[in-house]
């Protein structure tokens, strides 16, 4: 399968590249040509949209800023440039009958534009100022070219307000946590739904197996399926925050909505735009590096077979060991490498964009890289004016191999961190790094993304778009344990050797129709009403099959082991929805729209028919208004919006089924029999959540700043949670029922600006500020509340607190307020709140300088506070007295006390090792220098520039009194916040040379 | 225009609303191969499946009752890592064994029975499928009642012991009829007569729960000597296996024969003459069940392990003679089957009368029905309507520290509290 999506990659992109050959006519039908700058430093601006209003003719602007429309219309025409982050410009043009006219532009750049167009649900792009919510808009492929991120996760990192990205351990193709606005769910999963172009992507994991082996236990770090989409075919990213924005995507789309741009040509561009990069950098262990200790004790002196490193010291004697550094295969810089190929450009009645890349990701552990393959080619086609077609194709390979990592006794971590100097075995479970580099966990994935777009509009004022969409991921992943000796100190699942293969295969199927009838109902009253409906299907299929008992190290599939098994899932789930909308505007300054959304799925119960999700919402561009006067404030919008969209439970989790199951009988064989599954309920809908934001956007000091203030109050009712099924039914296990209410409020505010300009310095800044507060209300019945955790239940599930809050047990005080031990390990204290597990305060702070037009340095700070972060990492260092302080004979005896108290005699201790995790790091920082004109033009090239970028260069402050507050054992769990054996974050280094010609 | 608009967008309107109307709800429909639904099991193709399922539930649900009755009675000790809560006879409600196995067991039989009757309507009267529906559902709540201080079924609030021997005592007539109807329909005469028997017998062990000697007398009576019925384990899956093989291979042995069964030198009970270090508490050694009388590999006085494939006898001919003997009281016909049971045992006849035949009786129904999911049930009767209390008392002799507790019968666990608005 995977071949014949190649195949189809291939026709098209021998299609376009048919179609996208440069014309060879000189040019004698009507053009029109002209050039971009930007106001007041006449600095040519590429990548501009420049259309012909009302036609589908455009061109995108070279790099120095030149654009040409070819055969356009003879007669009155007017010319529209777009720009993020500049002023929308319009001119009239008189086209002649042939020959070349000339318009040139200068944009204003503009710290905010409310002319700015967002893809909504709608037909065609929509005007924020017309939106009663906001939209969070990120210019990848200008960001893309500043930092050394390597996938979108990162580059969405502290970019939108309001979305908090968690991390995972430091490494190649590990996934991280995605949550807008809060925890969203408990049981239906927080992570925003995925569109690329209209057409929605799978956005878990690639199916790899956890690192304990077969994922039976235990927590791993996961892999990313967004990864798949390559950094370098993005234009824009928008972000859709929550339901009160997402309505009319309806059930699923109560945690956000993340649209995914990709680049397209543009027609009437007559000249391919090529564009070439190459970086290469390394990534290396990002925090301080741990020193473990031995105190030689007379026991170990007088047991040198154990500890040859007491052997003939005295007494008190203490030994160290930088335990990063105690094994020449332990950890090493890890090599990175891009390339990419990309050409764009457009004929009279096509457009077309192909790329190719290359990526290869080493982390620090020697087992574990990821790798990336990615093909794409978007077509466009506008046979007549009144109707346009696009197809959009992307693939992608990618290739990731994982360390045995995080809470698993024999991952090269906890080896290292329980490292014990002058032990005669020093790591920590025996298990030295060259015996656990030879474990072997990949997983092999191909991503095909197809999209069809057609648009159609018969009349000026009716507009039709219709999106057919196929998106596939297959995975391949193997895991391998050689039988003998590595695989015992591996723990294998047999010491004969293992291997396992699973194949998950997830389709969807998108089929979207959206249609505008646009009207003046009065010379100041405009009407724009909207129909849709939409059909997703999802598909999941996995084959799983394992080999126990292998003959030889040679023999790895699983049908050359002695006992094999096999395993088969299957899902499927369908949803449709429709909508309609309508929105008022007057006088193109206050727009009022109402919509409402119904859905049904397959995943509800049969009760429940259909469920409707409504939406009300106004934009007020009250500094339109003739009357409006305030000092420095050009433009001024109010905005308040209100809506509802869902959260639909996983497939089948409505339905009573049951199983097919064994029974032997009576000669002893086993015959097919029919056992309970699960018990269903058939009122289950989805989850709901309402949400009511209101805020402003203003434009101050002539577009030189801009402010966003939006304040969200999200409501979650009917969210699922399993409800143990009475074992008197036959049934056992639990069923989902909707009974939570959950609460997140916050405030988002966007300061962006240029708080310096000149002609050989300019400093632009944007800080993108958010608070959430989460509060779980109710279970919805009488259920206990519940404490979990890594060790020890330290997150918990209490109506009246954050959702998987911190509570721990400090020390336990006598009457006087003396710390209680026994035999020398203190006594824990009650149970007590801590506070949430996920940052409640979070600010990005970028600056970019521009200095001599062509040096660009950029800076991203990254604060994340309010939450806390569980040390099991230096706990278990503490309690195996490797530290410095726990050998140090002049601690504080009651601190040591405290620190032995790993399962004390009244239970875990747990407070001292659950830290504030507030954090201010710099997440990235890049000079960037663009060869000036004079030599590119010598070179025949358009653009070129060289950067030099870090990520994560340092953590200039935190409260945490870890290696890393961003190290989490589960970067793809939306809850867990603890730090067990997990890679900090790495340090990366690179430089790349952007080309376009 | 604004005419041609209002137009379409009525037409839109209308289009997209009569395609909510008519309901698109056809493209919602969904494959789940992975599963079974309700529709599925209308199917007549599905009933030896049906069936199958009860049997398949019984099995564990059995093989729970056997190890974990084991523990709680006298049978068995457990010394894995921590000390069994029901082998000190402290079970706490947060975890309470057997209950959930043997109510799917009853469920998946009384479900079975009204699919069956679903699909085959007034024929469904004398399919022999139902017979042995009803018997596996009488036997699900037998052992319910045996085990159990109370227990609802399906939602219901809770009975008693007494309660649920007539519900099992319902099942086994109802098993009765339909193996009569269905012999006389032509189903196979012997597996008719089997099942029939098997209901006799259930009713019998149930009147004898009640202390309802008569019926117990009556309806043993009926059971010829050579009736057996088996539950069957395999080594094929996890599901079929014997519970008891698990913690009896090599290399993870930690049930041993509880005190009041070593040393018997019975071959019923076969017993090895040294101990067997414990694999998971080495500090511990325990004396090794191996196949007793009712296993099906069983060779007097021979050491063969329990593995998962061993199928258990759980009711047969013998058991009806034991309930005729106990329903008969001491009298000399009494002492001839004690005597009889005692040459199996290797040991010379005894003429005993009163209570101290029928405390010889009992300690032959305990060699013979050794690890068979009878013994908690006949230390309840013997307290309830013979003060006779062998349940394990004084210290526990895993570690000589611990006490044994007072538990008689399991209770309800928190599961079916929490879930059940009519169980307290």
């Amino acid at each position: 399968m995977t071949h014949s999506w190649a195949r189809l990659l291939t026709y098209t992109a021998a299609v376009t590249l048919l179609l996208a050959a440069p014309p060879t006519m000189a040019q004698t039908s009507p053009t029109i040509r002209g050039k971009v700058t930007e106001a007041g430093t006449a600095r040519p601006l590429s990548s501009a949209q420049v259309n012909v209003v009302g036609t589908t003719r455009g061109a995108l602007t070279n790099a120095d800023g030149e654009f040409s429309i070819a055969d356009v219309s003879p007669g009155e025409h007017t010319i529209r440039v777009r720009m993020l982050g500049y002023e929308v410009q319009e001119k009239p043009v008189s086209v002649p009958a042939e020959g070349v006219v000339t318009v040139d532009f200068t944009l204003r750049a503009t710290a905010l534009s409310l002319d700015e167009v967002v893809v909504t649900g709608t037909p065609g792009p929509t005007q924020k100022r017309t939106l009663g919510n906001t939209i969070t808009t990120v210019s990848v492929a200008d960001v893309n070219g500043k930092v050394a991120n390597q996938n979108v996760t990162e580059l969405l990192t502290s970019k939108v307000p309001g979305m908090t990205i968690s991390g995972g351990a430091g490494g190649a193709g590990g996934a991280r946590n995605i949550k807008i606005r809060g925890v969203t769910s408990l049981n239906a999963g927080n992570q925003p739904v995925v569109y690329v172009d209209g057409v929605k992507v799978a956005n878990g994991t690639l199916g790899n197996f956890t690192a304990e082996c077969c994922n039976s236990a235990g927590e791993s770090q996961m892999t990313d399926a967004l990864a798949a989409i390559a950094p370098e075919d993005i234009e824009t990213i928008e972000v859709i925050k929550g339901p009160a924005a997402a309505t009319l995507y309806g059930a699923d789309a109560a945690a956000g909505v993340i649209q995914i741009i990709t680049k397209k040509g543009k027609m009437g561009q007559q000249q391919l735009s090529w564009t070439a990069k190459a970086r290469y950098g390394s990534q290396e262990w990002g925090a301080d590096e741990p020193v473990n200790w031995t105190l030689c004790d007379s026991a170990k002196i007088v047991n040198p077979t154990a500890w040859p490193g007491c052997d003939g010291v005295s007494p008190g004697t203490r030994l160290s060991q930088n335990v990063m550094q105690a094994h020449p295969n332990e950890i090493r810089s890890g090599a990175l490498s891009n390339y990419s190929l990309s050409v764009r450009g457009g004929g009279d009645h096509h457009s077309f964009y192909m790329s190719g890349s290359l990526d290869d990701e080493d982390g620090i552990l020697l087992n574990n890289f990821a790798r990336r393959r990615s093909l794409r080619t978007n077509f466009a086609f506008s046979p007549v004016p009144e109707a346009d077609f696009s197809v959009n194709v992307g693939f992608t390979r990618q290739h990731v191999r994982l360390p045995k990592s995080d809470d698993d006794a024999n991952s090269i971590m906890f080896n290292s961190m329980l490292y014990r100097p002058g032990r005669a075995n020093p790591w920590g479970n025996s298990l030295d790094p060259d015996t656990a580099n030879m474990y072997d966990n990949q997983t092999r994935a191909s991503t095909f993304i197809l999209g069809a777009v057609g648009n159609y509009r018969p009349f000026s004022w009716f507009s039709n778009r219709l999106t057919i969409g196929y998106t596939s991921l297959v995975s391949e992943a193997d895991i391998y344990y050689m039988p003998g000796r590595v695989s015992v100190k591996l723990a294998s699942p047999d010491p004969g050797g293992f291997v396992a293969q699973q194949i998950p295969r997830t389709d969807n199927y998108t089929v979207d129709y959206a249609g505008t009838l646009t009207a003046k109902v009065t010379p100041s009253i405009s009407s724009a009403f909207s129909l849709g409906a939409q059909f997703q299907s999802n598909k999941y299929h996995y084959l799983y099959a394992d080999g126990r008992k292998l003959a030889s190290a040679s023999s790895r599939l699983v049908s050359s082991a002695a006992v094999t098994s096999s395993r088969e899932e299957f899902s499927e789930t369908n949803s449709l929805g429709f909508f309609a909308q309508e929105q008022v505007g007057l006088n193109d300054r206050l727009f009022l729209t109402a919509g409402l959304r119904m859905d049904n799925n397959s995943v509800f119960g049969d009760e429940i028919k259909r469920i409707f999700y409504p939406k009300v919402s106004a934009s007020y561009v009250i500094s339109d208004e003739d009357w409006f006067k305030l000092p420095h404030v050009e433009n001024l919008r109010l905005r308040a919006a209100w809506g509802q969209a869902g959260k639909a439970p996983g497939a089948y989790a409505a339905a009573r089924t049951y199983s097919s199951s064994v029974a032997t009988i009576g000669d002893g064989t086993s015959a097919p029999a029919i056992a309970a599954d699960e018990y269903g309920n058939p009122h289950l809908e989805a989850e709901r959540g309402s949400e009511f934001e209101i805020g402003f956007d203003a434009s101050l000091f002539d577009g030189r700043a801009g402010v966003q203030f939006t304040y969200y109050d999200k409501h979650m009712t009917n969210g699922l949670l399993p409800v143990a099924v009475s074992p008197s039914t036959g049934f056992s296990g639990s069923y989902l029922a909707n009974l939570l209410d959950m609460t997140n409020k916050g405030l988002e505010i966007v300061l962006s600006g240029t708080p310096f300009q000149g002609n050989d310095f300019v400093w632009d800044a944007r800080a993108n500020i958010s608070t959430n507060s989460n509060k779980l209300n109710s279970f919805g019945d009488d259920r206990p509340p519940s404490l979990s955790g890594n060790y020890t239940g330290v997150q918990a599930l209490r109506p009246g607190y954050p959702v998987y809050s911190y509570f721990g047990r400090g020390p336990k005080l006598d009457a006087n307020g003396q710390v209680m031990t026994q035999n020398g390990v203190a006594l824990a204290g009650d149970t007590v709140y801590v506070g949430p597990s996920s940052p409640t305060r979070e600010v990005g702070l970028s600056n970019t300088f521009t200095l001599f037009k062509n040096f660009t340095v950029f800076t991203l700070l990254d604060y994340k506070g309010g939450f806390y972060m569980f040390d099991v990492r230096d706990w278990r260092r503490a309690y195996a007295s490797a530290t410095e302080f726990m050998t140090n004979p002049s601690s504080d005896p009651t601190q040591v006390a405290i620190y032995k108290a790993w399962n004390g005699p009244t239970g875990f201790l747990s407070m001292p090792w659950i830290m504030p995790g507030d954090f201010i790091k710099l997440r990235d920082v890049s000079l960037s220098y663009a060869l000036p004109a004079s030599v590119t033009d010598r070179m025949r090239l358009g653009d070129a520039s060289v950067t030099l970028a870090a990520h994560n260069l340092a953590i200039l402050w935190t409260k945490y009194g870890g290696l890393d507050p961003e190290a989490n054992f589960n970067g793809a769990n939306d809850f867990i916040r603890t730090d067990v054996w997990t890679v900090p974050q790495l340090r990366r280094y690179t430089v790349s040379l952007n080309v376009s010609f | 225009m604004r005419a041609n608009h209002s137009v379409l967008m009525r037409s839109l309107t209308v289009a997209l609303t009569a395609a909510i109307l008519a309901g698109c709800n056809g493209l919602l429909d969904v494959t789940n191969p992975g599963a079974i639904t309700e529709d599925d099991l209308k199917n007549p193709d599905m009933i030896p499946a049906i069936v199958n399922g009860a049997v398949g539930e019984f099995q564990p649900a059995f093989g729970s009752a056997v190890v974990n009755g084991g523990i709680f009675s006298d049978e068995l000790i457990s010394l894995f890592t921590t000390p069994s809560a029901v082998d000190l006879r402290r079970i706490s409600p947060t975890s309470v064994p057997i209950y959930t196995q043997l109510q799917r067991s009853r469920g998946a039989a009384d479900r079975g029975i009204t699919e069956i009757q679903a699909i085959l309507g007034d024929t469904a009267s004398h399919n022999i499928g139902i017979a042995r529906l009803y018997d596996y559902g009488g036997y699900s709540i037998l052992l319910l009642a045996e085990t159990f201080c109370a227990a609802p079924i399906d939602m219901s609030a809770a009975y008693t012991p007494n309660e649920l021997f007539d519900m099992a005592i319902q099942r086994f007539n109802s098993a009765i009829t339909a193996a009569a109807a269905a012999k006389a329909a032509g189903a196979s005469a012997a597996s008719a007569d089997s099942l029939t028997n098997l209901a006799n017998l259930g009713i019998a062990r149930a009147a004898l729960g009640k202390n309802d000697l008569t019926t117990a007398k009556a309806k043993a009576s009926l059971v010829p000597d050579d009736f057996e019925f088996w539950v069957n384990h395999s080594s094929n899956s996890d599901r079929e296996f014997n519970n008891l093989g698990d913690a009896n291979r090599a290399g993870h042995e930690y049930l041993g024969y509880d005190p009041a069964f070593v040393g018997l030198d019975d071959p019923r009970i076969p017993q090895d003459t040294v101990q067997m270090q414990v694999a998971f508490n080495t500090a511990f050694s325990i004396w090794l069940p191996y196949q007793p009388s009712q296993y099906d590999g069983y060779q007097p006085a021979t050491l063969i392990r329990i593995d998962n494939a061993t199928s258990v006898r759980f009711a047969s001919g013998l058991e009806a003679r034991y309930i005729e003997a106990e329903a008969d009281g001491p009298t000399s016909t009494t002492n001839d089957f004690v005597n009889e049971r005692r040459a199996v045992g290797n040991e010379g006849p005894v003429s005993l009368s009163g209570d101290a035949l029928m405390a010889e009786l009992r300690e032959q129904r305990r060699r013979d029905f050794m690890l068979t999911a009878h013994r908690v049930g006949d230390l309840r009767r013997y307290l309830a309507y013979h003060d006779v209390d062998q349940f394990p008392t004084g210290i526990w002799p895993g570690d000589n520290t611990l006490v044994y507790g007072t538990d008689t019968c399991m209770p309800i666990p928190n599961s079916e509290r929490d879930s059940n608005p009519n169980v307290d």
